[in-house]
């Protein structure tokens, strides 16, 4: 269960943040949604899929940490085992919120730090303190407020990279066949990715917009990411 | 209240048509300016009837929601805290301004009617173009300009740190001024926690209680009255306490706040938040200490305080600039982070 609350250095003066990655602090999760400004570090390691989100009829791009349910073939008990961890899994146990506020008299929505206080990862004794002795902010919250931020506008980033996608027709769904050395197979269904073909067909005048929106480049980073699929599988492989 | 035979507002009749002159930019004191915005349209409409001031403002008005104070009648128009200053006696919440304008169209005519209240709305955010027909002329100054509208409501004595004209456009407005030296005869409440935002003197200036507010008596001889039309508006200086009661059952306020001052200086309200952390609760001695050093840099003469330091060398003491603002802003903010 989620206990989510705003943070306040006055309420939350002890509280520290394990960020160690494991299996029991709830890392072991096999997809993860990831934004085009991390696309670059997160190709390198992980497959970038589109996955049609829980709340609304939208499709959001996600990293593939494995293969199955609850599967991170990249975390063991020593550890998450890549260069890049996405932001949605680095922000643990903090989460966005909103709170409002008039300005000029015009009620505004403005992002705040919530904390999930049930998170196994929040502490009074172990990890990175959140707020200083006298309650100034620590290093280790500034780098939360960074990356909450940046997943605030990467959450907007991909609303509009994804409807940009679907007017061109270019997310199709795509299954993958796995056969493992032991001879077990199973079907990876239920996620999208970019329509090869209809990109190839596309006027200059399409290619041109989604150049000039920088949308080019993370189309063909999510069409290279699919090449880890093979890492994820001999990941898989060495565990049988 | 009427036993004190308050001081009226000086009158200054030297402006019309919405322009506003240096002297009234530059005085130190009060000043009424009966009839400076009397050529606005919206002013106009007001006069022939509220319901034409209303319609005039649904045609400006571009959707936004505003926030709205609704009270009880049982305040009687007295935006407040709640009886033990746990909360307040009104809510907010965020309408169209239609709805609150038919709000106030349906009590009209009610004798004790609840309080619909839009406080400081910035125009051009939900009135876009109503500033091109109707607007003041402040010289160099760029304001922000915003409007109040509501049925009868008393706000209760606050100052801001802006200089202010206060324009009544519909209905009539009474302002009830106190200079900055009457603080401590004001009972201030809770400075971090008030109705809209700034600390609010905590007497009922209709109904002193003067038992628990004795002082209260010395603030009220040095109160000044400004009773308004619609057309008039109120030069209020900046730091001057107002209490302002709007009297009719449909009252439209536009203000213009400006600052005078560098936009890179420092908000002084910050300076005392850090002196309450920082000095109040100092030893006798070292809080008089700091008493001396605070008259001699911040109170006294700033030429004399340096003059026999080099001029390359005075530092901080030398006239603070936009850059020299920055450097002590990055050192503030590193070191009161801790």
């Amino acid at each position: 269960m989620a206990n989510h609350v705003l943070l306040d250095s006055v309420s939350h003066k002890n509280l520290r943040v394990i960020t160690t990655r494991s299996p029991k602090y709830g890392d072991n999760v096999a997809t993860t949604s990831v934004f085009p400004m991390e696309f670059r570090r997160v190709q390198a390691e992980y497959p970038i899929v589109f996955r049609k989100s829980d709340t609304a009829d939208q499709y959001e791009p996600a990293a593939m940490l494995g293969l199955a349910s609850g599967e991170n073939l990249f975390l063991d008990e020593d550890g998450w085992h890549a260069r890049y961890i996405p932001l949605t899994v680095q922000r643990q146990p903090f989460l966005i919120g909103f709170q409002n506020r008039t300005e000029g008299g015009v009620i505004v929505e403005e992002p705040v730090v919530h904390i999930d206080m049930d998170s196994p990862r929040v502490s009074e004794t172990e990890g990175e303190a959140v707020f200083l002795e006298h309650g100034g902010v620590s290093p280790f919250l500034e780098k939360i407020n960074s990356v909450l931020g940046a997943i605030h506008d990467g959450h907007k980033e991909n609303l509009s990279f994804s409807d940009a996608l679907v007017e061109l027709e270019l997310i199709e769904p795509f299954t993958l066949e796995v056969e493992l050395n032991n001879g077990s197979k199973f079907k990876l269904a239920g996620f999208h990715t970019i329509n090869e073909e209809k990109l190839a067909g596309l006027n200059a005048e399409a290619l041109a917009s989604l150049h000039g929106r920088g949308y080019l480049e993370h189309i063909y980073m999510m069409m290279a990411s699919i090449a880890n699929f093979s890492a994820l599988i001999e990941k898989k492989n060495a565990l049988l | 209240m009427s036993d004190f035979g308050q001081q009226q507002v000086k009158e200054f009749d030297g402006c019309k048509d919405g322009i506003v002159l240096d002297q009234v930019l530059q005085s130190e004191q009060p000043l009424l300016l009966r009839n400076l915005v009397a050529n606005w349209p919206f002013v106009a409409a007001a006069k022939q009837s509220s319901d034409a001031a209303d319609a005039y403002l649904r045609e400006f008005y571009n959707g936004t929601p505003v926030a709205v104070s609704e009270g009880p009648s049982e305040i009687k128009g007295r935006i407040f805290y709640n009886e033990d200053l746990s909360g307040f006696n009104f809510r907010m919440r965020r309408a169209r301004l239609e709805e609150v304008l038919d709000e106030l169209k349906r009590h009209r005519d009610d004798e004790n009617p609840p309080v619909h209240y839009v406080g400081s709305t910035t125009v051009d955010y939900i009135l876009p173009g109503f500033r091109e027909q109707n607007d003041l002329a402040l010289g160099d100054v760029t304001p922000l300009v915003s409007i109040w509208l509501g049925n009868q409501t008393r706000i209760a004595a606050h100052y801001d740190v802006p200089d202010n004209i206060a324009c009544v456009a519909a209905g009539r407005r009474r302002f009830t001024l106190f200079p900055p030296d009457q603080l401590e005869n004001l009972y201030v409440g809770p400075l971090d926690y008030a109705p809209a935002g700034q600390a609010i003197s905590m007497v009922d200036l209709l109904e002193p209680d003067f038992e628990q507010y004795p002082k209260f008596r010395v603030a009220l001889q040095h109160a000044q009255i400004a009773e308004m039309q619609p057309g008039d508006a109120l030069f209020i200086p900046s730091m001057w306490w107002h209490h302002v009661e709007g009297l009719d059952s449909f009252n439209v306020l536009i203000n213009y706040w400006w600052r005078n001052t560098p936009a890179w200086m420092g908000n002084p309200m910050e300076v005392l938040e850090h002196a309450l952390l920082s000095i109040r609760d100092l030893p006798d001695a070292q809080r008089e200490a700091w008493r001396t050093i605070f008259g001699h840099y911040i109170f006294g003469a700033s030429d004399e305080v340096s003059a026999h330091i080099p001029e390359e060398r005075r530092g901080v003491l030398a006239p603070i600039d936009d850059l020299a603002a920055r450097k002590l802003r990055t050192l503030l903010l590193k070191k009161l982070n801790r």
